[in-house]
């Protein structure tokens, strides 16, 4: 599942936001909603980090939602290298972001499987450490589909 | 858009907000929940429900015992909770949005994508 997410136009190489609210407005970029569909999506991405950060630690962040106004799974991938204040666990900044999105209904529970995946996948990407050194697009994809491969 | 199925969308979302943080499933993955904060947003669920016309409510509680939700979009032309086809009166209206509707064959509020 995780890996047919993984698509090279939702991952932004270079993320350009300082802030938390600004992280979540390039993260959902990718995903081309219509303005309507990105207003709800926002703020429903808001009020989920309202009930406690989905930055997990480890310089990672999950932030994810569900909104009745998708009508699929979505998955971007962000990386900064600066690092951006997200409120984090261990309060270090988050270079990688994995931002999920689902419509509400998901038989078979398949949103909170895929986002487990997520977490175990965001969790091989800091043991192999790599992400940040890596200049080359490219390179960068080829590395986010291996630790995907592995789940 | 008409604004009761703005509040009905928002609703929606935090119903299966609430639904997910409060699952064990949920809570096994790590990610963490501050009891205050859901309390916070229990009470905006409350004030949005509140600002919705009583019957319409009434009706969107029914459908979210009885399918999970209460309210589903309509992407193309296709009803997302029961897979039939909107009949092309309903498909051709030029109002879609602008009142609250439900689908003709499960009952289902809906919302035009």
């Amino acid at each position: 599942m995780i890996e047919e997410l993984l698509k090279k136009d939702r991952i932004i190489y270079d993320m350009k936001s300082k802030t938390k609210q600004e992280a979540l407005e390039e993260l959902i970029e990718p995903l081309k909603l219509s303005e309507e569909r990105r207003k709800v999506v926002l703020e429903a991405l808001r009020k989920r980090e309202a009930i406690g950060s989905t930055g997990i630690g480890h310089g990672i962040a999950i932030p994810h939602t569900r909104s009745v106004v998708l009508d699929n799974v979505g998955l971007v991938v962000g990386r900064s290298k600066e690092g951006v204040d997200f409120d984090s666990l261990d309060g270090k900044p988050v270079h990688l972001f994995f931002l999920l999105v689902a419509p509400p209904n998901d038989p078979g529970t398949r949103y909170l499987i895929t986002l487990g995946e997520v977490a175990r996948m965001a969790k091989k990407l800091i043991e192999k450490d790599e992400y940040l050194k890596i200049d080359d697009e490219e390179k960068l994809y080829k590395l986010l589909k291996e630790a995907a491969g592995e789940i | 858009m008409n604004k009761v199925i703005e509040k009905l969308i928002a609703l929606n979302d935090i119903d299966a907000m609430l639904k997910d943080a409060e699952s064990e499933e949920y809570k096994r993955l790590g990610f963490q929940t501050k009891e205050q904060c859901i309390e916070n947003l229990k009470k905006m669920r409350d004030e949005i429900a509140a600002s919705i016309p009583k019957s319409i409510l009434r009706r969107y509680e029914k459908l979210k015992k009885k399918y999970g939700r209460g309210i589903a979009p309509v992407v193309n032309n296709i009803c997302t909770n029961c897979f039939m086809q909107m009949p092309t009166e309903v498909a051709s209206k030029t109002d879609k949005n602008e009142k609250v509707e439900t689908c003709e064959n499960c009952g289902i509020i809906i919302y035009w994508t």
